[in-house]
């Protein structure tokens, strides 16, 4: 049984309730924030000030070939591996079933011999189908962004830099459609990797750390390629402009079981974000340094939310309603700046006055205001995960932490046909995670389990089912002769002692959203400036904004959040 | 004949030779699949995958004794077990020849649930296989309170609370298989290993599961394969309409 221990003793934390925080379209609005991964990953490796230099660079003029990155921390020697090779444009493919890519790496510990290229060669590029070993953390693969790359290689190629506005609708040359760790395809567990690799001991550091150097790499490549083209007219990149080029990101569905599977972890992850908003509501008021930072911050997020190019009319419906909102909220705060005493002031004002998106916004505003306050929590990221059963605990006892703890799962009506319409299974494509109709489609039989809320529900009826005077046996008695339930048990047992709990929402519903479930994961990496392509998919950009490889050592601010088009050659954040 | 034998052997050498190296993960997740793949959503096979995946990861080859075992799961699969027998400390479990890769959890929860309630409990398994599924539930769940001392014919294991490290004897004489757990170790009668010292230790176990850890889990390409084959029954065949449940 793990151990848990409270986040914090602070009882006088204002803790935002469950029932506001874990509803799921609330989590689908979530943006980035200081403790995001990306942004804890850059903090370690500006402040350490990791070495990165490519000890082999291989390519043709086209820049097809193989490239060795080597990083040397204050701990430890890692290498980055990178084949390029030439792609029919037919094959190009954002899905995780594809079969090919632009690019394929690893991320490696320790320095490349000629041995350990040649056995990666035969193995990075095959992706799924090749077999790595535990000395390689993340494998990953990306293809170029078919608007962008040709774009700028031309423009470098004829002595120009490209054009911001053109820049600022794909925010990226290259898209990551993958980034594996934590032991696929014989690569380093988690829990090796963490005792290790210190390096990449937080949540999704090592894949984080891949996609910056998936980013850097890209950017080296169009002025490579813009050089061999043109040797004697072309320029490289301006440094303003390569900072705010990012790195794309194609995220579907097979990131959202992750959510379903991993509930302490998520409920850790939400637990540490609203700890973090507590604090600042109840250790720091209004003055004028923060009043002006927020009034800065607010400006910024309202011009990257109106830089933000989508096709999708929903999104940009969102986009435009939060930007009118925040900036109606920065003439309430304009207006009560003399007055405002405290935070709360604030949180309470939008909630009260605008969508779950702009309030959102608002609160991660906030903790990039106090960002310095709050970096401490990120030593709370990390937790083990353990789902064990507790036998002795009594049924009326579990009867009682359903009825506390998941009221909102005994609320579904799962006798509606439509509360069960959608289903979720797995394609022998890759294992890939997809949507079916229970009315339409073949595979219900198979179907993943995706649905706490009826399941708990199942549970909670056979509970009732027992006569009173036996709800004083133990759980062990009960599951006994019911093994379906043990492990819907023992998850209620579990998240029964957390403070955050589980999403709010029927997964199986006919009109489910997994986008949410996205956008949620999503928001924690750091990612932003989202590009719904579907209900299903999203494509997002990580990384734009943030400093260069050649900024390591210049002072560093972690000021890169919502990031927003640059004037040329502007210094970094 | 000679020639024959030899050749047999020699073929049985490199099949054994045929290794693929898996993370924990992997094969965590693996077997996660089969368990499904067997018993669909009537069992918990999240825990049936841990209980192999102690026994394999901690040196006790879980996933050979699997594979042995696969024709017989496969034939009797949903049996519920009947209501246990109690008797004040004694509580008796008939499995109707069921697995206990099925049932080992439940078995050792109820032995845990009576023993925290009556400071000792002792299971008696009747008519049942695979034994050292209780080790590997005993193992991976690593009660905090109670000591728990296990008597097969395969095995006799004894493990302190806290520890994922049980002490291993050698098989006893016992035709039945016997569970007790007791908040209080000296209550136990373990007159069995008594003077003797464990075939497996501790530090045994913990240098395989640290080693394996480092560098992978070794398996036979073989059995890898066989587990796959039985996995990949959960997933559904892919048609352009399914493609869709993807998002285009």
């Amino acid at each position: 049984m793990a151990e848990f221990k409270p986040l914090t003793n602070d009882t006088n934390l204002p803790m935002r309730s469950p029932n506001i925080v874990m509803d799921l379209p609330r989590l689908g609005s979530l943006y980035p924030y200081p403790l995001s991964f990306m942004r804890c990953l850059l903090r370690r490796v500006m402040n350490e000030m990791w070495k990165i230099n490519g000890t082999i660079f291989n390519l043709d003029e086209e820049g097809f070939g193989e490239v060795v990155y080597e990083i040397t921390t204050p701990n430890a020697v890692y290498s980055y591996v990178i084949f390029s090779k030439k792609l029919p444009d037919s094959k190009r493919s954002d899905r995780v079933i594809a079969e090919d890519w632009d690019m394929t790496v690893t991320l490696c510990e320790g320095q490349i011999d000629q041995n350990r290229l040649e056995f990666l060669r035969s193995n990075v590029p095959l992706q799924e189908k090749g077999r790595v070993d535990s000395k390689c953390l993340v494998l990953s693969r990306a293809n170029k962004s078919m608007r962008n790359f040709e774009y700028v290689i031309d423009c470098l190629s004829n002595g120009k830099q490209p054009d911001l506005d053109r820049i600022a609708k794909v925010g990226y040359i290259f898209r990551t459609t993958a980034v594996y760790g934590s032991g696929k395809f014989g690569m380093s567990d988690w829990d090796n990797l963490r005792n290790k690799c210190i390096d990449f001991a937080k949540p999704f550091s090592a894949e984080m750390f891949s996609c910056f150097m998936i980013r850097h790499f890209s950017l080296e490549l169009a002025n490579w390629v813009a050089k061999g083209r043109s040797p004697d007219t072309s320029v490289e990149l301006d440094d303003g402009i390569k900072r705010y080029i990012g790195i794309g990101n194609a995220t579907g569905l097979g990131m959202a079981p992750y959510l379903i599977k991993h509930p302490m972890l998520i409920a850790n992850w939400i637990e540490v974000r609203e700890t973090s908003l507590a604090r600042i509501i109840q250790y720091k008021s209004p003055d004028n340094d923060s009043l002006g930072k927020l009034e800065c911050l607010i400006m910024k997020a309202a011009q990257h939310l109106d830089e933000i190019s989508t096709d999708n009319l929903e999104q940009n419906e969102l986009n435009k309603r939060a930007v009118h909102e925040v900036n109606e909220c920065l003439k309430w705060i304009k207006a009560k700046s003399e007055t405002l005493v405290n935070w709360q002031e604030l949180i309470n004002h939008a909630s009260h006055n605008y969508r779950v998106e702009t309030q959102e916004l608002i609160n991660a505003i906030l903790t990039e205001v106090y960002a310095k306050f709050i970096l401490d929590l990120e030593s709370e990221l990390n937790i083990d995960e353990n789902y064990r059963m507790q036998p002795m605990m009594k049924l009326n006892k579990l009867k009682s932490l359903i009825e506390k703890n998941y009221k909102w799962a005994l609320k579904y009506d799962f006798t509606k046909s439509s509360s069960t319409e959608t289903f979720w299974y797995r394609s022998e494509e890759k294992q890939e995670p997809r949507l079916g109709k229970k009315s339409i489609d073949t595979g219900i039989e198979k179907e993943m389990m995706m649905c706490i809320a009826r399941d708990v529900r199942s549970c909670f009826d056979e509970i009732c089912d027992i006569e009173d005077s036996n709800t004083s046996i133990t759980v062990a008695h009960f599951a006994f002769s019911r093994p379906h339930l043990r492990y819907i048990i023992r998850r209620i047992q579990t998240m029964g002692l957390t403070q955050y709990g589980e999403i709010v929402a029927n997964l199986l519903d006919a009109d489910v959203l997994p986008i949410h479930l996205l956008r949620c994961k999503l928001s924690f990496f750091g990612v932003g400036k989202f590009d719904p392509r579907s209900k299903k998919w999203v494509r997002n950009t990580m990384f734009q904004g943030a400093p260069l490889v050649s900024d390591i050592g210049n002072e560093y601010n972690d000021t890169w959040c919502f990031p927003i088009r640059p004037k040329c050659s502007e210094k970094p954040n | 004949m000679n020639t024959m034998i030899l050749g047999v052997f020699l073929l049985g050498l490199s099949a054994v030779k045929n290794l693929i190296n898996i993370s924990f993960n992997e094969l965590l997740s693996l077997l996660s699949r089969v368990f499904e793949a067997i018993y669909g959503h009537e069992h918990d096979f999240q825990e049936m995958a841990q209980t192999v995946f102690w026994l394999e990861s901690h040196g006790h080859s879980g996933t050979n004794k699997l594979i042995e075992k696969l024709p017989e799961l496969e034939a009797i699969k949903n049996i519920y077990l009947p209501a246990p027998s109690i008797m004040k400390e004694v509580i008796t479990i008939d499995c109707l020849g069921a697995s206990l890769f099925a049932n080992a959890s439940l078995i050792c929860d109820l032995a845990f649930s009576e023993a925290e309630n009556n400071g000792i409990a002792k299971v008696i398994i009747t008519n049942a296989k695979d034994s050292y599924a209780l080790l590997g539930y005993l193992g991976s769940v690593c009660n905090k309170s109670l000591s728990s001392y296990l008597l097969t014919d395969k095995l006799s294991a004894f493990i302190s609370p806290g520890s994922r490290y049980p002490l291993i004897y050698s098989a006893s004489s016992c035709k039945k298989i016997e569970l007790t757990c007791s908040k209080n170790k000296s209550l136990i009668d373990m007159s069995f290993i008594e003077g003797l010292d464990p075939e497996i230790d501790e530090s045994k176990q913990k240098s395989f599961y640290e080693l394996a850890l480092k560098n992978g889990l070794s398996i036979s390409t073989l059995n890898y394969e066989k587990l796959n084959l039985i996995a990949d029954r959960i997933l559904v065949p892919s048609t352009d309409a399914s493609r869709l449940g993807a998002g285009e």
